[in-house]
């Protein structure tokens, strides 16, 4: 298990359930030296929120992510992957955009994408 | 309520070494601090828990203590988060054998290590238990109450009822 310097942020995230809104975390990654390792482009930045509150992880739910995948020689598999919650909607305009930003995000070699789960009933939504 | 704060550990990790923290007891959960990171940055770091097992033994009618060695701790995560308290095994918490910290890094970090106290332990726990059984077989033991024993007394001027 390799040391890992992160940041905590948080950003406003739309739920699939047009209407509804929460604020989810996103863990952003760092080199030792402190730069930014976890792709998060200007569309996202839009969405995030400030102020040094943190924020708590999501428990009702697993929010949609785009999984950045970087060339990485120093583990097993040549390859090491960091997810970015995305919390604009599927319908919402700047969804595909920002996918499209993160994929275009220096060093990333590939992204793929994981639709938001819910552990819990979605009643409170309907 | 009073916690104890110990200080385990200070300074930067060494990569190519295992690193041990001082010896601790009788703590219930642990904290550490990332230090030298602006505000607001943490660490993820691999570690584990080791405890010593020493019983005594009956040699010629003297207890003396004897060492089973040095055993690993499960963890119920895996990994230590600077921002968040670490919680000790229950069967652990606030037991007067000595534990040691291992920490693994993979680059030189540095960072505080707590172990706190929060004052509660079981021993206290059971000598309150002892003491309001204690005084619930005093009321028991009481002869029961009469009419001749109760009175209610209003503005000074004492009724039996």
């Amino acid at each position: 298990m390799p040391t890992r310097r992160y940041q905590d942020r948080k950003c406003i995230y739309s739920l699939d359930f047009p209407g509804h809104t929460t604020i989810v975390r996103q863990r952003v990654y760092k080199t030792a030296d402190g730069s930014i390792q976890t792709p998060l482009p200007p569309l996202w930045e839009v969405r995030e929120l400030p102020g040094n509150a943190p924020a708590p992880r999501a428990r009702r739910f697993e929010p949609r992510r785009a999984i950045a995948c970087f060339q990485n020689p120093e583990n097993a598999t040549g390859l090491s992957e960091l997810a970015v919650a995305l919390p604009y909607a599927p319908f919402d305009s700047d969804f595909r955009p920002l996918v499209r930003q993160i994929r275009q995000s220096p060093n990333v070699a590939s992204a793929r994408y994981e639709g938001e789960s819910h552990t819990l009933s979605v009643e409170p939504y309907l | 309520m009073t916690a104890t704060v110990t200080e385990i550990w200070s300074g930067n990790t060494n990569p190519s070494n295992i690193d041990q923290t001082a010896t601790f007891s009788n703590a219930d959960f642990l904290f550490f601090m990332a230090n030298g990171v602006p505000a607001g940055d943490e660490f993820e770091i691999a570690g584990s828990l080791t405890v010593d097992i020493v019983g005594t033994e009956d040699i010629g009618g003297f207890p003396v203590p004897t060492a089973y060695g040095t055993k690993e701790v499960p963890l119920p995560i895996p990994v230590f988060d600077t921002a968040q308290v670490v919680r000790l095994p229950v069967e652990l918490a606030h037991t007067s054998l000595n534990m040691r910290l291992y920490l693994v890094t993979t680059y030189p970090v540095d960072l505080t290590v707590y172990a706190v106290s929060s004052g509660v332990t079981l021993q206290g726990v059971q000598q309150e238990l002892e003491a309001l059984r204690e005084r619930f077989e005093e009321e028991a033991d009481k002869p029961p109450l009469t009419f001749e024993d109760i009175q209610l007394i209003i503005d000074g001027v004492t009724l039996l009822l």
